[in-house]
């Protein structure tokens, strides 16, 4: 008698249990989004970027998607695929993430989307701007916030060659992002009527002057140089240019890594009146880019700058995506997470500050327009963009088949 | 024709900037027998500080002559108060001084790394050309005025340095030091003070290099790993001590680089590695090296 009651008791005890556990589980929704991008590394400062932006869109939402608290783990993928894929397997297994993103390196980018494939996990691309991202090794689960490298070039190129450009020497490191910058240049550039004189791909990394490249682009007699460098290799390109005397002579030309705003400091001044292509700059007037430099100000106390802009989508993204994914299924984050994607994909982003996003079938972004900056003096004497000219956005390479 | 002459200086110019770094290293591991992969942080630690001072005081003079000190003083701290002792208990094999002074190298980076990005929100620094030396001068092309003085101050510091090895007596003390530390001290020399302070001045020498480098190409968190293996190749072509060796080990390399850029893009990435297996196999102690004592 005495042991059937406490059988009784039990049984009770467990089922109050369930029920408490059940009510705290309705009550304290939350869901996991993995933050996995290069914290340490040569893109450290990039990595910054995206988590400020990220950091901003959570707080613009409250913290919350679609009733969910958002709890956002960091992993630091350092540069290297090898890192990169464990920490998406840790996200994925002991972290149960709905969705993770900010990826900044191509090679880790390209590495993230086959663990994402495999483990039916969606996978959202902050930069890794590879063409093969979307196109070779694209599939239900992978989407990408930023661009193509061929979209961005490839458009560059067509509009130096609309503006009467007909010869130009490229310049860039001899990596796959490297090669694929100096395609898609070539692509819209040749296409328009342009020629490329000559391809200089510097060993990445190890190149420790610029001098004899430079010397070999004087001997072409080009029309500019148009070039893809980014950081340190970036600031000892330009800054080499000048003091060759060429600034006048052959202009060095490229997109938003090549004079970036972090750099400025470190090109001690040399980079005045250059002028680049870029997808965003704080310079924009439009009321969105407006809305997102004051935002951003006021949180941080300075001007957001391009990897601002698109850590900011791809944060937005995926919040919005995943609000989405979730409302549609009525509440809670689906079981076929490819669900996430595809409502991340059907996404009309109108209020983004590089100007209005959507995503095409490979699901990757497109933005409407790029634009064309100079970099000049400002009131207090302190370089700032211009925004000089805008032209249409260019379009991937073929080859995503899902 | 031009060309050529161009990319010569180039070659000048890189090489010299290669042996402000390699000069140091060689002495250290010639003289001393010490391995100093640490050589790369000193030469960091000097474009770090060259930019504090650089932005304190506004002048790339002062920087130049200002920053070297820092690294030379925490030389003479390294080899005075940690190597020293260390090899004193016996701990002087080429594994425990390589992991050691390997060890401190990423500890710098790490400290740089922390003080400049972490807590300032640096990453790409740089100190500004002096006047006169920002711009180009013509000499057939436009050929930037401070490549010439970087080849300058290598030549100088070349003599220098050679003059003060082979030609005065506090060098004669350090190479007798070398060959017989007991009877250098019972001659009344202070031997491991003066080990201290050639190993100081080779760590103030990759210092300079760093200001010097700081002006021209850019100051970063990588810059020391990546000047450390050109710095190495050096030395196993210069051969262990030597100034003469070291000056045209750097050179070689320099020149290696340049040339292949120029002339021979596909080699450009491996030409001073092909080099240095080259060399290996057929002149292991390098051009101007000392064959190993065996006492």
């Amino acid at each position: 008698m005495v042991a059937l009651r406490t059988a009784a008791s039990l049984v009770a005890g467990a089922g109050m249990l369930v029920a408490a556990s059940n009510v705290a589980f309705a009550e304290d929704k939350t869901v996991k989004v993995g933050l996995l991008t290069d914290y340490s590394g040569v893109f450290a400062q990039l990595a910054k970027d995206v988590d400020d932006a990220w950091m901003l869109a959570l707080e613009e939402r409250g913290g919350m998607v679609a009733g969910h608290k958002v709890e956002i783990i960091r992993e630091d993928s350092e540069n290297s695929p090898q890192v990169g894929v464990q920490k998406a397997n840790k996200l994925i297994k002991s972290d149960n993430v709905a969705i993770f993103g900010g990826s900044i390196s191509s090679g880790v980018g390209i590495a993230l989307a086959g663990v994402a494939g495999q483990e039916k996990t969606p996978y959202v691309a902050g930069f890794s701007i590879a063409d093969p991202l979307t196109g070779k090794f694209c599939n239900p689960y992978v989407a990408r916030t930023s661009f193509s490298a061929n979209a961005l070039q490839s458009a560059a190129g067509r509009y130096w060659a609309d503006q009467g450009v007909k010869t130009a020497v490229f310049m860039g490191p001899d990596y796959a992002a490297g090669q694929a910058m100096l395609k898609g240049f070539k692509n819209g550039f040749e296409a328009a009527g342009g020629q490329v004189l000559l391809e200089e791909l510097t060993p990445f990394k190890t190149t420790k002057d610029w001098g004899p490249s430079l010397l070999k682009a004087q001997q072409t007699g080009a029309d500019m140089i148009y070039t893809f460098y980014a950081g340190s290799e970036a600031v000892q390109v330009v800054k080499q240019h000048a003091a060759f005397g060429m600034q006048e002579r052959m202009p060095l030309r490229g997109a938003m890594w090549i004079y970036d705003e972090a750099l400025w400091d470190a090109m001690g001044g040399v980079q005045m009146g250059a002028i680049h292509v870029t997808n965003y700059t704080n310079a924009l007037d439009t009321e969105a880019s407006e809305r997102f430099e004051k935002a951003f100000m006021e949180k941080y106390g300075r001007l957001p700058v391009a990897s601002n802009a698109m850590g900011y989508t791809n944060a937005v993204a995926i919040f919005d995506g995943l609000a989405k994914a979730i409302e549609a299924n009525g509440g809670s984050v689906p079981e076929d997470k490819a669900l996430i994607i595809d409502a991340l994909s059907s996404l009309k982003i109108d209020d983004d500050p590089r100007g209005p996003v959507s995503f095409n079938d490979s699901h990757n972004a497109m933005q409407e327009t790029l634009y064309m900056v100079q970099i000049v003096e400002g009131p207090d004497g302190k370089p700032v963009h211009k925004v000089i000219d805008t032209f249409p956005y260019g379009e991937d390479l073929p080859g995503c088949e899902m | 024709m031009t060309f050529f002459l161009f990319n010569l200086l180039n070659g000048l110019q890189l090489s010299m900037l290669i042996f402000l770094m390699a000069i140091g290293l060689t002495v250290i591991f010639g003289l001393m027998d010490i391995l100093n992969l640490a050589h790369g942080a000193f030469y960091m630690v000097g474009a770090y500080f060259g930019y504090v001072v650089f932005q304190m005081v506004g002048s790339f003079w002062v920087a130049l002559l200002v920053a070297p000190l820092l690294p030379l003083i925490l030389g003479f701290i390294l080899q005075y108060f940690v190597l020293q002792p260390l090899i004193d208990r016996g701990r002087s094999a080429h594994l425990d001084m390589a992991l050691l002074t390997f060890g401190l190298l990423f500890f710098t980076i790490g400290l740089i790394d922390l003080i400049f990005f972490e807590m300032l929100g640096l990453t790409f620094m740089s100190i500004d050309k002096p006047a006169g030396l920002e711009s180009y001068v013509d000499i057939g092309t436009f050929y930037p005025a401070y490549r010439l003085f970087i080849i300058a101050i290598g030549l100088l510091v070349a003599l220098v340095v050679w003059l003060l090895l082979e030609r005065t007596v506090i060098g004669a003390v350090v190479r007798a030091g070398v060959d017989d530390r007991e009877m250098v001290r019972a001659m009344g020399v202070n031997v491991y003070a003066v080990f201290a302070s050639v190993f100081a001045l080779g760590c103030g020498l990759a210092g300079l290099a760093g200001v010097v480098a700081g002006a021209e190409l850019s100051i970063n968190i990588d810059m020391g790993v990546q000047i450390l293996i050109p710095t190495l190749v050096v030395v196993v072509l210069g051969g262990l001590g030597s100034v003469k060796g070291c000056f045209i080990g750097s050179l070689i390399v320099g020149m290696a680089e340049t040339m292949s850029q120029a002339y021979v893009p596909v080699l450009a990435l491996f030409a001073t590695y092909m080099l240095l297996a080259i060399m290996l196999i057929f002149r292991p102690q390098g051009f101007f090296g000392r064959t190993p004592k065996t006492v």
